[in-house]
């Protein structure tokens, strides 16, 4: 599957990184070099085989509905680029 | 008592709990060897030297605690896992400032058995590489010859273990992080099954191929300390109940009616060092005159391993690092003036390429369209691929297999070719793949470089009470590698 130049920056929009110029001409030749080499994939007949998304197949373990206090305001602030000591700061979006 | 730090965790432990030597003089011997080998070698970017100290004294005041099994010993931790009030960067200008309010599980357990962390160690950037060259905080160098990568992602840990820096160090396992990095620095690293070591608290890359792991000088130190890390951990849903064994006890015997397959995916793959391959036999061989079976088996969908897997790894890092955009925690770009630019910026600026690059790629192999042709695909391979091995090990109690298929290599020499790197993981990312455990040991120094080539045992879920046992009684029969001149 070829990956166009525009098909790098859409991906870079989606994942909110923007690379340069030079940069997402290299991403292009890389992604075609890797994306070539998962083409091998498609070798495989997969019909019917279900896919295995966990080696952990069993239920997930629930642990008893109780309150719990886990951390305080001061504690989740602590390593913020920026807040008001109260929430965290970021640029206005209204 | 001099030279402290040359004795295995096990030796210096009893030292302790006899009151032979003192936690600050096992402390102050880790810090010397810190300060005398480190600035060579970088493998610790955090030395918590005031904050062992002062633990130390406080537990020779206290005096030992014969129930707590690593009690005043000190021990290092990747950079990933979260430590309280010490830094927990990921080794990523993202997380440069980060210092987590908590403790991660394996690291409660360290401290519940009485382990000083001694420092944290460098590592790929959010453990992204096979190498430990694309740390925000430079690239940490092989002991045995500083020319040299140390294998990645958790090279910090497997040089510092080398280099004796300290008697045991955590690492994680995503792809092979743990096992090829212990092999490449000649030491013993454990893979433990997926839910057996809780991973709450380890910065997540993978969620699905994660697993804490540990590296130490000997096969018995690495049971001590998995027993210490291991355990059920409510706030990881994917823990196991299943009972913790004593996997530091009965580890001596020979390995009578021990079947142990080869699989020929592995051995015959080609691109294999004729070193690597000499030092592996004489294991095979070993294991033969212990009283193994030996036999060949097939796993036909292990030469997919790769292509799945670096569809999948990246797939769930995309998801996975979506939280660092510079609002709550991290890195935040400068000169922003809308939400959009905040988190488009503090990416762009916060990640190095290589994780961009599995971002990007992880982004696009789940972006609308490709996700059946690349997701779903890997993900039916994965499941032929577990049960490659879940056959194999109906056959067998175990399975023997190379490593990496060259010792350690120059660095820089495959830097701009990501795939080149991505094929070096051949060996190690399938048993990720399958959830299942591994333990690496030291089989040799290759003829050619003189670098360690280790060698794996695979084995079933939850059954690493056996492979250490017998990885410990190889490692008995296998001729010491001795340790890096420094």
């Amino acid at each position: 599957m070829a990956i166009s130049l525009d098909d790098v920056l859409h991906v870079g929009e989606l994942s909110k990184i923007r690379p340069n110029q030079e940069e997402a001409a290299c991403l292009q030749a890389q992604f075609a070099d890797i994306l070539g080499y998962m083409e091998r994939l498609n070798a495989v007949d997969t019909g019917g085989v279900e896919p295995l998304y966990s080696p952990h197949e069993g239920l997930p373990a629930v642990r008893e509905d109780r309150v719990a206090k886990t951390c305080n305001r001061t504690e989740l602030l602590m390593n913020s680029p920026a807040d008001s000591e109260e929430f965290f700061v970021v640029p206005r979006v209204i | 008592m001099s030279e402290l730090y040359k004795k295995s965790l096990k030796q210096i432990r009893d030292l302790l709990a006899n009151r032979e030597v003192s936690v600050t003089e096992v402390v102050r011997a880790c810090i010397e060897r810190i300060n005398t080998t480190n600035k060579q070698l970088n493998s610790l970017v955090y030395v918590a030297a005031e904050q062992a100290l002062e633990q130390a004294e406080k537990m020779d005041k206290e005096g030992p605690q014969p129930d707590r099994a690593l009690w005043g010993v000190p021990i290092a931790v990747k950079d990933c896992i979260c430590t309280k009030d010490l830094p927990t960067t990921c080794c990523s200008r993202m997380l440069a400032d980060f210092v987590p309010f908590y403790d991660a599980y394996v690291v409660e357990r360290l401290k519940v058995n009485g382990a000083i962390v001694i420092g944290k160690t460098n590592m790929d950037e959010f453990a992204m590489g096979s190498s430990t060259e694309s740390s925000y905080f430079g690239i940490t160098k092989n002991p045995w010859n500083t020319k040299l990568i140390p294998g990645g992602s958790s090279g910090g840990s497997a040089v510092s273990v080398a280099a004796a820096q300290c008697f045991g160090a955590l690492g994680t396992d995503t792809g092979g992080s743990v096992r090829q990095p212990a092999s490449m620095c000649g030491c013993v690293g454990v893979k433990p099954t997926y839910g057996r070591v809780s991973r709450f608290g380890a910065i997540g890359f993978a969620s699905s191929l994660d697993q804490v792991g540990l590296f130490a000088s000997t096969t018995e130190d690495s049971a001590i300390l998995l027993e210490a890390i291991a355990g059920l951990d409510e706030r990881d849903s994917t823990c196991s109940t299943r009972p913790i064994e004593a996997y530091s006890q009965g580890l001596t015997g020979d390995l009578k009616g021990v079947k142990i397959g080869l699989p020929k995916e592995f051995w015959q793959a080609g691109g294999i060092a004729s070193e690597v391959l000499g030092e592996a036999e004489k294991a095979i061989d070993a294991a033969r005159a212990l009283g193994a079976e030996i036999v060949d088996v097939d796993m036909p969908h292990i030469p997919l391993s790769v292509a799945a897997y670096y569809i999948i790894a990246p797939a769930e890092a995309s998801t996975n690092l979506s939280k660092f955009d510079g609002a709550r925690y991290g890195f935040r770009a400068e000169g922003v003036e809308t939400l959009d630019e905040l988190y488009e910026q503090s990416r762009t600026q916060g990640f190095g390429d290589e994780v961009k690059r599995r971002i990007m790629l992880g982004t696009y192999v789940l972006s609308s369209g490709y996700y059946d042709a690349y997701y779903k695909k890997a993900s039916q391979v994965r499941r032929l691929i577990q049960q490659d091995y879940l056959a194999a090990l109906q056959k067998c109690d175990l399975l023997l297999a190379p490593i990496s298929p060259v010792t350690a290599w120059e660095i820089g020499k495959h830097s701009g070719d990501p795939l080149k790197n991505y094929l070096m993981d051949i060996f190690t990312v399938s048993l990720n793949l399958a959830g299942l455990p591994g333990v690496a040991i030291p089989a040799g120094l290759g003829v050619e470089s003189g670098m360690p080539v280790g060698v794996q045992l695979l084995g079933r879920a939850f059954d690493e009470h056996n492979l250490l046992k017998a990885a410990h009684r190889l490692e008995q029969a296998i001729p010491s590698i001795g340790s890096p001149k420094l």
